[in-house]
């Protein structure tokens, strides 16, 4: 279970604790905090007073707030799968590189050479490099 | 072309055939990175920048919220491997975090 943080006007806000509103016309109203997410926090009004004269639009029941927590989470969670999936053939893919050119510097030593230092065809390497966010340049400056 | 030079051409041909092999490696690493929607494999001093530049229009609190959750994703995969590698073959990768 993660425990998100919300602040309001830097203020850490806490489940279960109070928090006040003023609304347009400058009347408070205490609410309690029901629940915290990354997204957002849902509070339980004291008073319908607020709910009236608050836009609709960005009010919603507490049984709708958390169909959409719901929803969110199952929309991040469908995310998280797909990216672990991507990255468990990310990583196998990346060392299988890694392997290829071990072969190529274990080759290159045989001949007591540095294939950085040869006129080898490292050119689509490099580009490669540089677009997995290595930046070729600072890399060749070497 | 004497024994010597022969020897060299054909290890030349080992070690070109093993790089491109790596190059055609990286070049789906780089696909799988992009379906990912990852902009890099690394986490650099400038990432935020350039997470920026392509979210344009952004706001700075939803920049810093995505180069979070690229940092999360990020540290998931293991890159040294392939930089140890890269740099035995002579090339500096640490200067690129900078």
């Amino acid at each position: 279970m993660i425990n998100h943080q919300f602040k309001i006007n830097d203020q850490v806000v806490y489940k279960n604790s109070c928090i006040a509103f003023n609304d347009i016309y400058s009347y408070s109203y205490v609410y309690t905090v029901i629940s915290i997410t990354d997204k957002f926090i849902i509070i339980e009004a004291a008073s319908q007073a607020y709910i009236e004269k608050a836009d609709p639009a960005e009010i919603m029941s507490l049984a709708d707030a958390q169909d959409l927590i719901k929803k969110l989470e199952e929309e991040k969670n469908a995310l998280e799968k797909q990216f672990n999936e991507y990255k468990i053939i990310i990583q196998a893919k990346l060392n299988e590189a890694a392997l290829s050119l071990k072969a190529a510097n274990d080759l290159a030593k045989k001949a007591d050479k540095i294939v950085s230092k040869c006129n080898f065809d490292s050119r689509d390497l490099l580009s490669q490099i540089n677009k997995l966010g290595w930046r070729s340049s600072t890399i060749e400056c070497s | 072309m004497n024994k010597l030079e022969k020897d060299f051409d054909e290890l030349a041909k080992q070690i070109n055939s093993k790089i491109v092999e790596a190059s055609l490696i990286l070049k789906e690493v780089n696909s799988l990175k992009n379906k990912a929607g990852l902009i890099s494999l690394i986490y650099t001093s400038y990432i935020s920048e350039d997470i920026a530049y392509f979210n344009k229009g952004k706001s700075e609190e939803e920049i810093s919220q995505m180069t979070e959750d690229f940092y999360q994703k990020i540290k998931k995969i293991k890159v040294k491997p392939l930089e140890e590698a890269i740099s035995d073959l002579g090339w500096n990768t640490s200067s690129t975090y900078c």
